[in-house]
């Protein structure tokens, strides 16, 4: 068994005769790592990680979690499988008509938590991402920063030992896509291992974390952490944008009633 | 637990109002299938009972042949009990039939000598046996030579089997083709559902959601379409009935009445019947796209 947190051997995706996800793809991640996956679209980032996730199964090689083959898990053991880890999809997938403590505690009443647990966890969750005070809001009223922290904040409910972001800064300018790297990389410090998708070059340089970069399937480069950028930050300009929406008044978190239940998304 | 089972019944109940009148077809296909089954599996039931009624007062008039007294035709009752289908045999002596014809047809009576022989009055155990006993008895050298011998209404008989062979398959095959197309509405009620509610089913399949979880409201979901569905054919049943006696009052000046229709058994059990169904018709449409496999996620 490999000492390694997680471990692909070897691996390859074919999705069919002419089109490769992974060629051959060798790499080892150890416990508490945090590692960015750079490449141009179509390179295989994304496979990378739905083979952790067990969305996609390799055509060959071996793919191993904490010294298990991701092989051997039957299907119906997947759900068990996903609570080990937190999935923030590149998209945020907020339910657009839940507020932002329902949109968490819907995740936690899927997983089977009692009411007495989601009252409990949601205030605590939201404030570790930094989003308490907008608990009553609604996605659209978010900016797209908050809502990732909405998406990293339900990627919490597990108490996961692996992150795993699918571009999380794509849709973010800058400043936005900072927050969101400092708040993955506090959670990394808590001991999380943290894996994310990026081709935002200037978020990941400044990171100084490790990168591993992908080109047709395949390996091309893998730069270990300088952990200089949190010391010395590179400036970053950020270009000028249209004017935001005015600022709503933060809100206090909002403690759900006992009797309360997240709202129907209709 | 009952946590959970809350979760579950508020996702389902969700799903039936985002997808209202997609219900509301379902409902009203399934209604108008379980009518016409439950409907005629009651008409069914009912000819039946009365068939079994008709069966016990129906017999059969068995007459000897002239030259055969008493003491021989007596002789012959067991052999006639012994006969399959038979339930019972009573001799009756020319005499006392000779006595109810004057008392009943003088005009055919007045002024003759009794000129009818002994005979048999014969009950059977099922009407459809009447052929082969009539055939048996006739066979008997005491017995007088068809079509005299042994008298029988088997027109009557007839009907009553073509009846029931009608209802049997017309309405069977009617019920199971409204069934099936209650089926595909309510199958596609769920497909849509399903598509309305990605958005959550994603997310319940990306923090692992267990798969009964994620399956469990639209079961429900097809489950309580298939249920109403059932509650409302009992009631059309019982309103069909009614509109039905109204009309034999007037035909018949209420000289028919019907028995009452026993609404709350059939309601129970068309219920059930439809929520099993519709539970099933969900199963069908959810098992593809909500399994946790490799390479889907909705």
């Amino acid at each position: 068994m490999s000492s390694h947190h997680i471990v692909f051997d070897q691996v390859e995706v074919k999705y069919n005769d002419y089109v490769y996800g992974l060629r051959g793809v060798s790499l080892e991640i150890d416990r508490g790592d945090f590692v960015f996956f750079c490449g141009k679209t179509g390179t295989g980032k994304s496979t990378f990680l739905k083979l952790l996730t067990r969305e996609v199964r390799p055509t060959g090689g071996k793919v191993m979690l904490w010294g298990l083959d991701l092989e051997d898990i039957p299907d119906a053991e997947i759900p068990l499988l996903r609570r080990t880890m937190g999935i923030v999809p590149q998209d945020y997938g907020l339910l657009p008509r839940k507020r932002v403590w329902e949109n968490v505690a819907y995740a936690m009443r899927a997983i089977g938590a009692s009411k007495k647990e989601v009252r409990e966890r949601v205030p605590e969750i939201l404030e570790s991402v930094n989003i308490g005070h907008r608990a009553d809001a609604f996605p659209h009223q978010l900016s797209g920063g908050e809502q990732q922290r909405v998406a990293i904040g339900r990627a919490l409910i597990n108490s996961p030992k692996l992150l795993i972001a699918d571009e999380p800064t794509g849709n973010l300018d800058p400043e936005h896509s900072w927050e969101i790297m400092e708040l993955l990389t506090k959670l990394n410090e808590q001991g999380t291992t943290v894996l994310v998708a990026s081709h935002d070059m200037v978020v990941v340089e400044r990171m100084g974390k490790r990168v591993v970069t992908l080109a047709g399937g395949r390996v091309v480069g893998d730069e270990t952490a300088t952990e200089l950028p949190f010391e010395e930050p590179i400036p970053i300009v950020i270009p000028p944008s249209e004017p935001e929406e005015p600022e709503q008044e933060p809100e206090p978190v909002r403690e759900p009633e006992p009797e309360e239940e997240p709202k129907s998304d209709d | 637990m009952i946590d959970r089972i809350e979760f579950l019944l508020a996702e389902g109940f969700t799903a039936l109002r985002r997808n209202l009148w997609m219900s509301f077809a379902a409902i009203s296909t399934a209604s108008v299938a379980l009518f016409l089954l439950g409907g005629l599996v009651y008409v069914y039931v009912r000819v039946n009972a009365y068939a079994g009624e008709v069966t016990n007062k129906f017999e059969m008039r068995v007459w000897l042949k002239e030259k055969i007294e008493e003491p021989r035709a007596k002789e012959m009752i067991p052999k006639i009990k012994a006969i399959d289908g038979v339930r019972g045999v009573v001799f009756v002596p020319r005499d006392t039939e000779w006595a109810k014809w004057k008392a009943n047809q003088p005009q055919f009576t007045e002024g003759w000598d009794n000129y009818l022989p002994h005979s048999f009055r014969v009950t059977l155990k099922e009407i459809d046996k009447a052929d082969t006993v009539a055939k048996t008895i006739s066979k008997l050298p005491e017995v007088e030579v068809q079509p005299r011998g042994v008298v029988y209404l088997r027109d009557e008989q007839q009907v009553m089997d073509q009846v029931m062979g009608v209802m049997r398959w017309v309405g069977g095959a009617l019920g199971a083709l409204l069934l099936v197309t209650a089926g595909i509405l309510i199958y596609n009620a769920i497909k849509l559902t399903i598509y309305a509610r990605r958005r959550e089913i994603r997310i319940m399949q990306l923090v692992g959601a267990s798969a009964s979880t994620v399956r469990t409201p639209f079961m429900i979901e097809g489950a309580v379409q298939g249920a109403i569905g059932g509650l409302f054919a009992a009631t059309l049943i019982a309103a069909a009935q009614a509109g039905f006696q109204r009309v034999l009052d007037v035909v018949n000046k209420n000289q028919l009445q019907l028995p009452p229709f026993p609404f709350g058994g059939w309601a129970l059990g068309l219920i059930i019947v439809g929520g099993v169904f519709g539970a099933l018709c969900s199963f069908w449409a959810i098992r593809e796209p909500l399994r946790y496999k490799s390479g889907v996620t909705v």
